[in-house]
């Protein structure tokens, strides 16, 4: 199964201090091409943090992070928003846009061109199930709603005529505000790219759902990155009650391994 | 897509259209009545084009007050709309707030204590009276703008990011400041300085003349040019400060820019024609309630209908008192807070602001 395979983002020795608190200590991995790596914890574990670091938003207290093998700090802003796009917990816009103006925006980075553009903007207002909304005023939309063109807004900015090798997506609860139907539709999607080369990092609350659905599984805790591997190794009760300090009952799913947590 | 970039277009001609007819029309206006084909006529006379269609002989005082009185006044009007009406498009970007009024950088506040400053130690030393209207005051009143709108500037950097809510808290703060400078140089002036420095803050185009217009034109023209190039970089920057970060914008290039550029136009059109309210509040609402929020038609169209509201309200004030005239100031004020009412009222629906 181990394939030689090239890494895409490598964080070492990472620690972040704002103010003499720190919020990241001693963070250490590697993300391979075409991985989905999911980053569980507790509120307040420093996960949201961690994603800043990787998005280059902030810069490490110490330690240093290297994506597609050059450091991050290196990498001029319009440079790197072609390669890696980022969704924020929330975002707020006070004025009134249409969803097709927003996704819009993710072409940015790129040489404007109307046609593909307009393609492209129609692919994922149908990927993410925008039809209903077309033309509509985003501040009116409800959460979910928000959420979705939100996330056709990224995908728009790394959208790729062929492979996405190389191609890194930063989603900071990407599922928060989604029905469950739009949830499964989301890790469908997000399958799909990966099969197409992309690399996707982000911070998941639903157990199941990163177990479900991710490669690798990063476990944080109190500013430190206590696991982190291969999903099958990563998700068992111990760990889990190392983290949440909650006994949780897992069952298994799959002769491969995969588990699931039993309420 | 092209469709509405179609509508737009004809939004815009209509709009161009408009001011020509307005601007044209209210240059008939005053003691001297001019009808409009001898004014056309003596458009196109002063470019050397003999077109006759008022066919009378035109007189040279007619002449006179058309070319150095009207047309500059009806320039530095549309001048002054267009400075007003971008400068509120691309403040209330930066701001991300609909609210924004161009006086929350400072610029006004500033240069009123340069005005003041200027009216009462001119009064102390006797210097005579048109030179410093026409030279000391504006350069007074420019320096203290900038001078202000830098101190926000610099009081809202924080580890070298802009950081929006505190520049609009310090904005307020040094506005509250300057508020008590002017009141206490209010305190201390003779009643003479107090009546001129009253009719300054109204607004007035009285003192356009041909200098005036090119030492404003100049001074906007680049501003101008800047505004219309961030168009795209400020439909991004709605997005939220880290989203446009990531979409590969220097935000904080941005936030510099805006922030000079509309300092700069705000000053020029304080300096020479004092303090006209509303303008850069209202216009933009209104552009984005026919166009929609986007800047690639917001700052456009804002510089247009900034340039019709002001001319119309420059009109207003010649004709509602006639022979005499009411500042300006007075006339926008008057005619936009009960509008910018009925507007929120009316049309609660349509504006949904979020905050």
């Amino acid at each position: 199964m181990k394939n030689k395979s090239t890494n895409i983002l490598t964080v070492v020795d990472v620690s972040y201090e704002i103010n003499d608190i720190t919020i990241n200590k001693g963070i250490n991995f590697n993300i391979n091409l075409g991985e989905i790596v999911s980053i569980i914890g507790p509120n307040g574990s420093g996960k949201t943090t961690l994603l800043r670091l990787i998005s280059g938003d902030i810069v490490p207290s110490y330690g240093n992070i290297e994506f597609r093998e050059k450091d991050l700090n290196n990498y001029d802003p319009k440079e790197i928003s072609t390669m890696r796009a980022v969704l924020p917990q929330n975002s707020h816009i006070s004025f009134p846009f249409t969803v097709n103006e927003i996704i819009q925006m993710g072409r940015f980075p790129h040489p404007e061109n109307y046609k593909s553009d307009k393609t492209i903007v129609d692919d994922l207002i149908k990927t993410f199930d925008l039809n209903d909304f077309l033309g509509r005023d985003f501040t009116s939309l409800s959460g979910g709603e928000k959420q979705r063109v939100q996330l056709a807004r990224v995908f728009a900015q790394i959208w790729s005529e062929d492979s996405y090798n190389g191609k890194l997506l930063v989603l900071d609860e990407p599922t928060s505000f989604l029905d469950i139907k739009h949830q499964l539709d989301f890790f469908e999607i997000i399958n799909d790219f990966k099969n197409n080369g992309l690399t996707i990092i982000m911070v998941l609350h639903d157990i199941n759902h990163a177990s479900s659905f991710s490669d690798k599984i990063g476990m944080m805790k109190k500013t430190e990155l206590i696991y982190f591997g291969d999903t099958r190794d990563v998700i068992n009760s111990q760990n889990l009650n190392d983290v949440f300090d909650i006994n949780l009952k897992l069952i298994n799913i799959d002769s491969n391994g995969r588990k699931l947590i039993y309420l | 897509m092209s469709k509405k970039y179609e509508k737009n277009t004809i939004i815009f001609l209509i709009g161009l259209f408009l001011l020509a007819i307005i601007s044209l029309v209210s240059t008939t206006i005053g003691p001297v009545k001019i009808s409009i084909l001898q004014i056309i006529d003596i458009l196109f006379e002063s470019i050397n084009i003999n077109t006759n269609l008022s066919s009378s002989e035109i007189s040279q005082a007619f002449k006179t007050v058309v070319i150095d009185i009207r047309l500059p006044r009806i320039l530095m009007g549309i001048i002054v709309g267009i400075a007003l009406g971008i400068s509120g498009a691309i403040l209330q970007g930066l701001f991300r707030n609909p609210l924004i009024d161009p006086g929350f950088i400072g610029v006004s506040s500033g240069a009123a204590i340069g005005a003041m400053f200027v009216i009462m130690f001119s009064q102390l030393i006797a210097i005579e009276n048109n030179f410093y209207i026409q030279f000391l005051l504006p350069v007074f009143a420019m320096s203290g703008g900038l001078s202000t709108t830098i101190l926000v500037y610099k009081m809202s950097q924080m580890s070298g990011k802009t950081n929006i809510m505190a520049m609009l808290l310090s904005g307020i703060a040094v506005n509250a400041f300057s508020g008590s400078i002017i009141g206490f140089l209010v305190y201390r002036a003779s009643d003479m300085e107090l009546r001129s420095f009253t009719f300054w803050t109204l607004g007035s185009l009285d003192n356009s003349n041909w200098l005036i217009v090119s030492i404003a034109v100049v001074a906007i023209l680049i501003p101008i040019i800047i505004s219309i190039n961030l168009r795209k970089k400020l439909d991004i920057f709605m997005l939220g400060d880290a989203e446009a970060g990531y979409l590969g914008l220097n935000i904080e290039k941005l936030k510099k820019r805006i922030i000079f550029i509309s300092a700069l136009m705000v000053g020029v059109t304080v300096a020479f024609c004092g303090m006209i309210g509303f303008i850069g509040l209202v216009t933009p609402h209104l552009v984005r309630l026919i166009m929609g929020p986007s800047h690639k038609t917001l700052i456009f169209g804002s510089a247009i209908l900034g340039a019709i509201i002001l001319i119309l309200a420059d009109f207003i004030s010649r004709i509602i008192i006639a022979p005499a005239q009411l500042p300006i100031g007075i006339i926008t004020s008057a005619l936009g807070a009960p509008f910018f009412l009925w507007l929120i009222v009316s049309q609660k629906q349509k504006i949904r602001y979020e905050k």
